[in-house]
């Protein structure tokens, strides 16, 4: 099952206008992975958890122009998380009463657990990974593939500062000096994506 | 065990983690940062806090558990995209176990009719190594493309018809190219082996250059460009790495044509990004735009820039960095830099590094004549004066044309009080003093004929006393003076901005 693609496709279709289009990608490529990894985190498989994010993403997309980050339900993403765990509940309910469906004893777990308190902190963490990915991504071309690389080894890998100093043929010092601008940018980077993080009401009217 | 010294300064570590600290500086930071761990420490939490670093750690591993897992499709996979291929394996290792064997043992081996004897350099267009071509009983320098640009269709068919074209440049200052061979694994030119070195090289042994040879260097350099140009070539990547300077002879000779081009269409189509150093590029070019023939001009004006200083006028890791540069600073005048060099020098390096297109300097043979006609005047300045289109560029240039009228006027204000303020022997010293001065533009020079010369000098101390700082605040004042009485001034010495150049 390839759902992702036009799913994807069709949601970019929505709107028109070019420079809320944007806004709309980046908030798609924030929450559609971050969807698809709380579905999976919660046992279910990817065929499965595709089609969590796909049911999901389509449903925002009508709700979101008249979601209002005044109507009670908090902020966008508690709200998100909200439909994004009630529409895998259901989705897994659905699967459970075909026998063909799977017969995963995770399911009965979800099943049953389907007000665990830590499905906030799931949520919130991949929403922090989301968010790191999506900044490095956004940031990864305003440093040199040397200096990157020492950010992935040294900070990513846990290789040690002098193992990767030698191995590229730096200094020490050069060496930390990079891995620390990257990160510098990193959380600069991660930091406005967390404060852009719901649409504005033009973009959403749009969608 | 962590301890502070006296050299540590968490100022000069905020400095360096925005990139805002000189070259000099930069590199004794890092050295002191090598030795010492309370810096490393301080460091590390300027940039962000334990949080950071564990998040950053957790969240950014690699997917390695599930390949089918979706990560792929969400671009996760351009953190680490190829980073391994282009930096780990030394591309020379695996062009050298890539090359068929030769008859003969004592060489490296064989490519198409060339037996391989050394290796003679790495660069990251490809590796260079040194062959023998027995038919024609000569040596020469095979280059040999890198095998993460040789993978790429597009880039191989790139690399064969800028080869072919650059082959067609028949010039005393381009590298020739014997052949090309593009359609095996290992695709590579042939060109004449040169001994000498490469202008980086030179800059890098021995920092800045004299008068004399960076008017020559330039002067070929743009003559080789001009030669392109009349074929409707684009270099796209002048440099000092690119220029070599012939040992023997004093010639300059420029490499590389066009493979800029074949190099952007294997990385881009890999990693979005553009290959090699940015820092001579156009600002058109470092956005990625379409260039002509007036972004290797801006790129020759950088290399000015490097061979009068000793390094390149913008640093940046990144094409885009340097675009962002470019656009937002202004570059310090060389004169301002190394003390030995004439603004008319200057004046030449911002002709050719204007950001916009059409203001920059729009032909290579005329700057090449123009750096000729300089060199002249250099080595005869009383049999050859110089040149009168640089007597118009240094026109085209407000602030040193507001120079020349803060002397004027300054030495208006000198001529009332200057029998009151010096004695005879202050102007022995002020004239001693001005013949150790760079020579000045034209515009001044003439104005020094016509005016006392002991005067001249005292405005010309005054002025190069704090030049730097206070120029641009007078500038806007003086050019709104001189807009508003709508004249040069004084009207018999200082040409009239031109108009339409800097509104």
């Amino acid at each position: 099952m390839s759902g992702t693609p036009e799913t994807r496709s069709s949601l970019l279709a929505r709107v028109r206008n070019p420079r809320n289009g944007e806004a709309w990608v980046e908030f798609l490529s924030i929450y559609e992975p971050l969807i698809y990894r709380v579905a999976r985190r919660k046992g279910l498989q990817d065929a499965d958890a595709r089609e969590v994010t796909q049911d999901v993403l389509v449903t925002l997309a009508d709700v979101i122009p008249s979601w209002k980050p005044t109507s009670g339900s908090g902020s966008l993403r508690r709200w998100l998380f909200q439909v994004a765990r009630n529409r895998s509940i259901n989705l897994l309910k659905e699967k459970s009463r075909h026998p063909c469906g799977t017969g995963d004893s995770k399911v009965r777990y979800v099943l049953e657990n389907h007000s665990q308190p830590d499905d906030v902190e799931l949520f919130i963490e991949e929403y922090r990974r989301q968010l790191f990915r999506h900044a490095s991504v956004k940031i990864r071309n305003e440093f040199s593939n040397k200096t990157w690389l020492v950010f992935l080894r040294t900070s990513i890998d846990g290789h040690s500062v002098s193992d990767v100093a030698h191995g590229l043929d730096m200094s020490i010092g050069a060496v930390y000096t990079a891995r620390s601008r990257v990160l510098a940018r990193l959380k600069m980077a991660v930091e406005e994506l967390d404060q852009q993080d719901v649409l504005d009401a033009q973009t959403r009217e749009e969608i | 065990m962590v301890v502070k010294t006296i050299d540590c300064n968490r100022n000069r570590l905020r400095l360096l983690l925005s990139d805002d600290l000189d070259d000099a500086s930069r590199h004794e930071t890092e050295q002191h940062l090598g030795k010492c761990e309370f810096c490393q420490t301080t460091l590390l939490a300027l940039a962000g806090e334990r949080e950071w670093w564990e998040e950053a750690s957790r969240f950014l591993e690699r997917d390695n558990h599930d390949p089918n897992d979706q990560q792929q499709q969400f671009g996760h996979s351009t953190l680490w995209n190829d980073l391994q291929t282009e930096l780990d394996i030394p591309s020379t290792d695996f062009v050298l176990s890539h090359l068929p064997p030769s008859n003969n043992p004592a060489m490296l081996g064989r490519l198409g009719q060339y037996e391989i004897l050394e290796v003679i350099g790495q660069g990251g267009m490809g590796v260079v190594l040194k062959g023998y071509d027995g038919e024609l009983n000569r040596y020469v320098a095979v280059k040999v493309l890198s095998p993460h640009l040789a993978v790429n269709g597009a880039a191989r068919k790139r690399f064969a018809r800028e080869a072919q074209a650059a082959a067609a440049i028949v010039h005393p200052n381009v590298l020739a190219i014997h052949g090309v061979e593009s359609d095996t694994n290992l695709p590579y030119l042939v060109m004449p082996l040169v001994s000498g070195e490469t202008l980086q090289h030179r800059i890098d042994r021995e920092g800045p250059l004299d008068l004399k040879d960076i008017l020559r260097i330039a002067a070929q350099t743009a003559r080789a460009l001009s030669a392109a140009h009349a074929q409707g070539l684009v270099h796209r990547d002048v440099k000092p790495a690119n220029i070599l300077l012939d040992g023997s002879l004093d010639r300059v000779l420029l490499s590389d044509f066009g493979l800029a081009r074949a190099a952007d269409d294997a990385t881009l189509t890999h990693s979005g990004m553009i290959a090699g150093t940015p820092h001579y590029m156009s600002p058109e070019q470092a956005r990625g735009e379409t260039v002509d023939q007036r972004s290797d001009l801006f790129s020759l004006g950088s290399v000015i820039f490097a061979m009068s200083t000793g390094r390149p006028p913008f640093r940046a890791e990144t094409p885009l960095g340097i675009a962002k540069k470019v656009d937002s600073a202004k570059v310090r005048p060389i004169h301002g830099i190394n003390e030995g060099l004439p603004e008319w020098l200057e004046a030449i390096r911002s002709s050719l590094m204007n950001a916009s297109i059409e203001s920059r300097a729009q032909s290579a043979a005329d700057i090449a004549e123009l750096l000729e006609q300089c060199l002249a005047h250099v080595q005869q300045p009383k049999v050859t004066p110089l040149p009168d289109a640089l007597l118009r560029m240094v026109r085209r240039r407000p602030w040193l044309n507001v120079q020349v009228l803060m002397t004027g006027s300054v030495v208006c204000i000198a001529l009332l009080f200057a029998p009151l303020l010096l004695s005879p022997d202050d102007q022995s010293v002020t004239e001693k003093s001005l013949s150790e001065e760079p020579v000045n533009t034209e515009a001044e020079e003439e104005f020094v004929n016509n005016e006392s010369k002991t005067l001249e000098s005292v405005t010309n101390l005054d002025l190069n006393n704090d030049i730097d700082l206070k120029f641009r605040e007078f500038e806007s004042d003086l050019l709104e003076f001189e807009q508003q009485f709508n004249r040069p001034f004084p009207p018999n010495q200082i040409p009239s901005p031109e108009p339409n150049t800097h509104p």
